[in-house]
């Protein structure tokens, strides 16, 4: 029992982490049908600002602070000027202006960081709760309430504001949302922001959680982040979250049960059987018909 | 002063010019319409104005101020409204969601609730469709509800492009019979049109426009009775365009 719980809270911790990523690219693709191949060194390039002023000023919260904006600023930044000039080109041309861009920032980061592998910048407390003769780690919990927050709020804010009107309306037609007098270019830019936060959230929990933070994790969350867009139904941000938590579940009792040598296997095992049996991922009915 | 002033206007895609310095002009209260063939320039000429087009030159005066080349949700907020070629709904939404969008830029959201249901009641067919996506609407539904949509915003003119494209007569009166409801409240038009005949025995003025340039204009009434616009655009009239 007790041995469950703990593969539970590790699963859920790492599956919210994967889930903050993932949400990430489905905010974006969700409105926009666009996957932000950046994506994973904007939050990378955030959880080092992190660091750098958490390091630097001792003070987590403004450290939380700064990276949330670098990144949130650092996606405008690359739709205003790697995206939005190509918007109406062919969809491989943005594509392609991703990968630039990601390279860009990668590159910056190694000129500013070094490909070395840094700590987590501020020193924990291992806080348990007691539940009986069970113990669970406090800052797992708190992974995962916090992933639920936030999504929560997305989803809040896209099927009850204002904004989230706005962005549906973008979503199905960029011209037709103009003349309702929607500014759909600061509207994209927006999205791109959020999704972007979103991800550093992430990027900042996997800093937490494995205590490291390196040039390649932008990719090797983007990895897990993207199996669970997939998997969840890209641009259903229900869908990813939980896809994301599911894959997160799946590693912890896999390596528990076979063997943690096996967890990447693993996952992909999940997403080629689950994208046979439901080739639009799990949640992924809706953007199968867009136009 | 008239309301819309548009002078020398010069539009292009690319390189190529399609409309050649047109100068027209729409007074409040009034419904003016543009006839033309394919091709003429009439839709490229409605997205100059509502901002999806920046002109190579010339003016675009509303109220006095000039608006050409300003971005088109700048635009709506100024009180200009378009209801686009081919209507394009946001289809995965619901009639009633549609309609609320076209309120976007109005700040009581309770006003424009009560709006909608207006709009609603006045077409029972989208009233009764109200929580069905838009895009599983006929041909003539979408027209109604797109016309109302451009309505949703209270602006001080609309511009409607080919409003009667691909309907079938009844429905093409039940349009035509919504726009005359726009004028009688006191709304200004401009009226994109093909079907010639209709058009101008609604409007108060006209302007023919044949590639890119206006080749006549004048009262509506009296260009119902001009020989050329007679043998060009309304052919022999049958009973379907008569108006009710
Ligand atoms: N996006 C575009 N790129 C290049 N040329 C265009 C574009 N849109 C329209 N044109 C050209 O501009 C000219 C005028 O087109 P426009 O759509 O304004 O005509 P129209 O009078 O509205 O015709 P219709 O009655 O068929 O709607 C046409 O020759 C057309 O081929
Ligand atoms: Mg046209």
């Amino acid at each position: 029992m007790n041995f469950f719980l703990q593969q539970l809270a590790n699963g859920l911790a790492a599956g919210s982490i994967y889930a903050l990523i993932a949400v990430g690219y489905s905010v974006i693709y969700g409105a926009l049908q666009m996957v932000n191949f950046a994506h994973g060194n904007i939050y990378m390039f955030g959880t080092f600002m992190f660091m750098a002023v958490t390091t630097a000023t001792k003070n987590i919260f403004l450290g939380v602070l700064v990276g949330v904006v670098c990144s949130g600023a650092l996606a405008m930044a690359v739709e205003r000027f790697a995206y939005r000039p190509v918007r109406k080109a062919n969809y491989l041309v943005p594509m392609i202006s991703a990968f630039g861009a990601a390279l860009i920032i990668q590159n910056i980061c190694q000129l500013l960081f070094s490909t070395r592998t840094f700590p987590f910048p501020a020193s924990v407390p291992n806080l348990f709760i007691d539940i009986g003769s069970i113990r669970i780690s406090v800052y797992q919990l708190a992974i995962f309430v916090v992933a639920l927050i936030i999504m929560l709020v997305i989803t809040f804010l896209l099927k009850r504001t204002r904004l989230g009107q706005a962005v549906n309306c973008v979503s199905q037609n960029k011209v037709s949302s103009e003349l309702m007098g929607i500014n759909v270019n600061s509207i994209i830019s927006l999205i791109y922001c959020a999704g972007a936060v979103v991800g550093v959230v992430g990027g900042m929990f996997f800093a937490l959680y494995y205590n490291s933070i390196f040039i390649g994790m932008g990719f090797l969350g983007t990895m897990k982040g993207w199996i669970a867009a997939v998997v969840g139904g890209i641009g259903n941000i229900k869908g990813t979250f939980i896809a994301g938590i599911i894959l997160g579940l799946v590693e912890a009792f896999g390596s528990a049960f076979i063997s943690s040598a096996y967890r990447d296997v693993i996952s992909y095992a999940v997403v080629i059987i689950v994208l046979i049996w439901k080739p639009n991922g799990l949640f992924g009915s809706q953007i199968a018909e867009k136009a | 002063m008239s309301m819309l002033k548009i002078s020398g206007l010069h539009v292009g895609y690319g390189n190529i010019e399609v409309l050649h310095g047109l100068n027209i002009e729409v007074n409040e209260g009034e419904l003016v319409t543009i006839i033309g063939p394919n091709g003429a320039g009439k839709s490229t000429l409605l997205k100059t104005i509502s901002g999806q087009l920046a002109p190579i030159s010339g003016t675009i005066e509303f109220e006095g101020k000039p608006i050409q080349g300003m971005p088109p949700h700048k635009i709506v907020q100024m009180g200009i409204s378009q209801c686009p070629e081919g209507r394009k709904l946001f289809s995965r939404s619901t009639v009633s969601e549609n309609l609320l969008i076209g309120a976007y830029i109005r700040n009581n959201k309770a006003e424009a609730k009560v709006d909608s249901e207006k709009y609603m009641a006045r077409f029972p067919v989208l009233g009764a469709r109200r929580n069905q996506p838009a895009g599983t609407l006929s041909g003539g539904e979408q027209q109604m509800l797109a016309t109302s949509r451009a309505m949703m915003s209270h602006p001080k003119i609309v511009l409607l492009d080919e409003p009667s494209m691909g309907l079938a007569p009844q429905l093409v009166k039940e349009i035509f019979k919504m726009i005359r409801e726009i004028k009688k409240d006191g709304g200004t038009i401009l009226l994109v049109e093909q079907n010639a005949a209709m058009a101008l025995k609604i409007a108060d003025r006209a302007y023919v426009l044949e590639t890119g340039q206006i080749s006549l204009e004048g009262k509506a009434r009296d260009l119902l009775h001009n020989d050329s616009v007679r043998k060009s655009y309304l052919g022999e009239e049958t009973s379907e365009t008569k108006l009710p």
